[in-house]
Parts: C-alpha cells; structure tokens; sequence
C-alpha cells in the first residue's frame, strides 16, 4: 500500500500556501512508512508524475467555494470539486484540470483512490503567511490528512499509524 | 463610444490576465491596449530584508514553469554581487537543471498550448480525443524534464541541491548513466516534434523587430555569456541597466521594456535560434535545415518550430555535459561580502534579469527582477498592432483566436489567461453600419 500525501499551493499567496505549510508540519511530525510527503508547490500537470504510482493520493490545497475561511473539504476522485472552486492555476491547468486530463490521458497511472482535502482560503493576496482562521485550521487539516491515511491502514497490521516514520519531503 | 473595458485582475498562482482591447477604423489599428498584470514586480521588495540564502527558494515560487530559472539566476547574480566562484562542475550541472527546464517547458508549449492552437483543438483536453499517442508523448518527454531536474536539484518543482557556492548534493555516476540513456532514447522523439511543428499551419507574419539573447562564442548560451542582439547590442548582465529600460504605461500593470535610443524587442526561443544557429548542435542544425524553414526568421508564428529545435539541442547537449561530468562531491563555503551584482539567463521564455544588493550580513538590501515576459510585452503589442489588420475582417471568432496565437507564439506567463482572452474588435469603417 503506498500512499502520497501532496502539499499544493504557493507559500507567497497567503493562504494559497496553506497545503505546502501542512506538508512541512506533517514531515516535522513524522509519517508512516509506506507514506510519501510530497511539498508539491505549484506543479501544474507534474501533479500527475507525483501521484503516479500510489495507490492512494491524499492531496491538500486551497479552495474558494464561499464558505468561512477555514472550513474543510473533503473531495475524491469520483467527486472533485467544481474547477472554479481550486482558484489558481497554471497556464490554466489547475488541480482539477490536471487530474482530469490523467484520467484521460494515462488512466493506468492514476492511484485508485484520491481525496482532496480542500481548505477553503480567506487571503488570497500577495504576501506570505497565512490568515488567521487558515492557521487555526490547520491542525484540523493535519487530523484530517492522518485519518486518510488511518483509514488505509486499518487492514494492515494494528499500529501501523503509530509508528512514526520519516516522510520524504520532495 | 466608450473604450473603456472590464477588466479583472487578480494573482493566478502568480500568473498574470491579460485582455485586449483594440480599436480598428478603416483596416487601421486606432488603438491597441494589451492590458497585463505582471506580479513579479512585487517580489522585488520582497526580497529585501531577506538573507541571501533564502532567496533562491523564495524566488522560485515566481513560477511554477520556470521555479528553477529564477534559482538559478538569482544563484548567479548573488555569487557576482558576493564575488564567490563556482567550479566548472557546479557550471555543468547548473546547465543541465536550465535544459531540464527547457525541456519540460517547451514540451507543455509545443504540445499543450500551441498544437491545440494550430491544429484547431479548443483545448489539450479536446485534442486528447484525436491524438491520444500524441499527448501522451508529450507527457513521457515532460516527464524526462522533470525527472532531470529532480535528479540534478533534489526535487522535481522548486529544487533544493543547488545554492550559492555550488551544489549540496551531486548525483551518481549510475543515476546520470541511467538518464543519460533516455535522453538519448528521446532524441528520436524530439526529432519527431520538430517535424509535428514544421508540419502545422504556421500563419505567415514577418515583422522585423530587434532580437535579443545571450550569447557565448563556443556554446549554445544558457546561464552565461554576453547579451547579444540582431542590431548589435552587447553588453554584459553588469551593463543591462544601462541600455535596457522600462516605462509605465497607462493601460497595463506591465512595464514595457525598450533598448535605448531603440525600441521594443523579443527574447525568447526564436531569438535564440536567429542569433546562436550556429552553436546548436549538428542534429538540432540539420533538423531545422530539413524543415526547409530559413533562420534568421523573424516570423514570432516561428517560435514554436523554434522551440522544437531545442528541445533537439537540449537532449544533445544533455547527454554531453553528462559524458564528459566526473561527478563527485565537492566542499565549498560562502565567504559573506557585501557588494552589488547582476546576473542574466535564458529562462524557457528568454532573457530573464536578476541583480541583488547585498550587506556585510548577507541581506539582500535591492532586488531587481525582469522576467522574459516584462521584456516581451511592448514587443507582443507593436506584433498586434501589425498583425490585427491581417486578420480583422475575420469572423470575430476566429480574429480573436489569431490575436491570442500571436500573443501566445511568445508563451507569455500569462498565457492561462490569455486563454480566456477577452478581446473587442471595433470597426468603425465609414461604410459599416
């Protein structure tokens, strides 16, 4: 079972960057073995090279769909989020885009199983740090992030989660 | 009639919108406004304040299509402001991470943006449906760019290998073996791609403008050498400020860049190949000879062909530097100076600028960044307002798409916007209702 944790977003758009904090937080705590962290930053369709490969994608990032700043969002590969709620994009290939066009594309390499954990932004200006209410969700994100990663675990051997490993961060 | 037009603008991942607005009276462009938002303006204050190592990770969130042109250049003019001297094998890698970028970046040009473009597809997307191999080459040799720079800077995005000083982390002799042997595997592919070019509707358009590149008297130039240009400029990074200026205009947050005492000019791909044909590899040469198209070409619709005929060079030159590299770990340390240096790169998209002044601490005091795209912009204007009348009696449709492939040839960094490019033609003939 392998399982790649990305961080989308770019840490100098305020709360765009939020997917690339809780990557860093998440490899100072430590992730399971079997669990790759990847800082994906702003890859555009190289998201596809990230996840290719896994079997399970947990992919975190900012949001605007209207809700309060803060609130999480669970999607999944069978239920993605409308393509203007991921607000940033290159050349106009955002995240939605980008799984679209693997599932089109090569199929074979896409995980079977992909959430997104959106997080919906408030700041989204120029300038780094995140908004008030982005930070105090984070350890939300972090616990929702880990319970992704429980879930898959549960039919592995018990203690799987616990086990603190070292994530690749890259 | 009012001009005045909506205009949205806010930070795409750090990309740009882009809209234009022309007016066109009797078969003559009136006015022409092509309004850009270019952010990397912002970053230079930014950057001050911040310790010069920081400032390679900070400016590579400038783009995620070129992360690594902005590490580098920055890597550069940081070294020349603190007067540090790197080995011939930092130089060698540091190239071979610019080909990686190339690589990856022409590939996503060539084959999403602008053979969608020619060959009448709204989209990659809706290309996919036709020429399913052929997208999926398009990923496989992305992929090979990607792979390149992860193995080169640490990581396949913003990579993390490559400081002031020289490299962190240098790779095996066995890993560079293995991707050696699939550039080389690749360079059939990059030959087909030239040929996929040269075989699209290339709109005929010449305009005659300055072009501008580096350029070095035995290599094709990349991350060193003199700024050259088709009118006889040449000057080094240190004298940049000296010549190349920019001013404000009124319809757009974009500077328009212009050379002293001249006028606007185009970097990018095409530049490249008119002012250094010579210095590309035999192959990348012949591929282009055989395509029976002539360089110097002053055709920007051009661009693309000369995108594919790098991406040919690029596998070669890849695959040289990695035969003649001993790789092997190197130690190095950075003496803190305070001083003021310049440093000039071919990004993807051409010439990029960066200079920095740094204190007695290692702060970065001043930043000036010039991306391919700020230098571009005056030139993509005076292009429109040549090539609008060519096309303006078109079904509005159809003129729209021309002007954002003409807008598009130069691969701006606003190019996901200008793919919703909101664009009025006014006519305002004496015989039109």
């Amino acid at each position: 079972m392998k399982i790649a944790i990305l961080g989308c977003g770019n840490p100098l758009v305020a709360d765009d960057g939020l997917g690339v904090e809780a990557a860093r937080r998440l490899a100072s705590r430590g992730v399971p073995p079997g669990v790759e962290l990847i800082e994906a930053g702003t890859p555009g369709l190289g998201l596809l090279e990230m996840i290719a490969g896994a079997d399970k994608a947990v992919i975190i990032d900012a949001v605007i769909s209207g809700a309060a700043p803060g609130t999480i969002h669970r999607f999944t590969g069978d239920r993605l989020p409308k393509r203007e709620f991921i607000p940033f994009s290159l050349h106009g290939f955002n995240l939605v885009d980008a799984l679209e066009f693997g599932r089109k594309v090569q199929p074979g390499s896409l995980p079977r199983e992909i959430v997104i954990i959106g997080v919906e932004a408030g700041d989204t200006a120029f300038g780094a740090g995140l908004s008030p209410a982005v930070e105090q969700a984070l350890p939300r994100v972090i616990d929702s992030v880990m319970a992704e990663i429980v879930s898959e675990a549960a039919g592995d051997a018990a203690g799987f989660a616990d086990k603190p490993g070292c994530g690749k961060s890259g | 009639m009012s001009l005045k037009q909506i205009r949205v603008n806010y930070v795409a991942r750090v990309e740009g919108e882009a809209s234009l607005d022309v007016k066109v009276q009797d078969g003559r462009v009136e006015e022409l406004y092509l309004d850009v938002y270019e952010p990397p303006r912002f970053f230079q204050g930014f950057l001050v304040g911040r310790k010069f190592d920081e400032v390679a990770d900070t400016v590579s969130r400038i783009c995620g299509i070129c992360p690594v042109s902005h590490q580098l250049t920055s890597l550069l003019a940081l070294e020349n402001a603190m007067g540090v001297k790197v080995s011939q094998q930092t130089r060698d890698l540091r190239k071979l991470l610019a080909l990686a970028q190339w690589i990856q970046s022409h590939t996503l040009h060539v084959y999403m943006l602008a053979a969608p473009d020619f060959l009448g597809y709204e989209s990659v997307l809706a290309m996919a449906d036709d020429h399913l191999p052929v997208v999926q080459r398009a990923l496989r040799l992305k992929k090979l760019g990607n792979d390149l720079t992860d193995l080169i800077g640490g990581r396949a995005v913003h990579p993390i290998t490559c400081v002031v000083g020289g490299f962190t982390k240098v790779p095996s002799r066995e890993q560079l073996n293995a991707i050696r042997d699939r550039l080389a595997q690749a360079k059939e592919e990059m030959l087909t791609t030239v040929e996929l070019v040269a075989g699209l509707p290339l709109p005929e358009f010449t305009r005659e403008c300055e072009h501008v590149a580096l350029s070095q008297p035995d290599q094709y130039a990349v991350n060193e050498g003199r700024l050259v240009s088709t009118r006889g400029l040449e000057i080094t990074a240190g004298e940049y400020r000296r010549y190349i200026k920019e001013k404000q205009v009124p319809w757009s947050h974009a500077l328009h860049s212009y050379i002293v005492g001249r006028d606007s000019f185009m970097v990018g791909p095409l530049a490249r190949v008119n002012l250094n044909f010579d210095k590309l590899s035999p192959d990348a040469r012949r591929a282009a000879e055989k395509t029976g198209i002539r360089f110097p070409n002053f055709n920007p619709f051009v661009s693309a062909l000369a995108r594919a005929i790098e991406l040919v060079h690029c596998v070669d030159e890849c695959v040289e530097i990695i035969d003649r590299l001993d790789p092997h770990d190197e130690e190095f340390s950075v003496e803190i100076r305070p001083g003021e240096g310049a440093a000039i790169t071919e990004a993807p998209r051409g010439v990029l600028y960066h200079s920095y002044k740094v204190n007695a601490q290692g702060i970065v005091e001043k930043a000036d960044i010039v991306s391919p795209t700020a230098h571009n912009v005056n030139n993509i204007e005076k292009d429109l307002r040549e090539f609008v009348p060519k096309v303006a009696d078109l079904p509005e449709e159809e003129a729209t798409l021309k002007c954002e492939m003409a807008i598009r040839n130069y691969d701006p960094c606003f190019s996901c916007s200008a793919h919703f490019l909101r664009m009025k033609i006014r006519h305002e003939d004496a015989g039109r209702p």
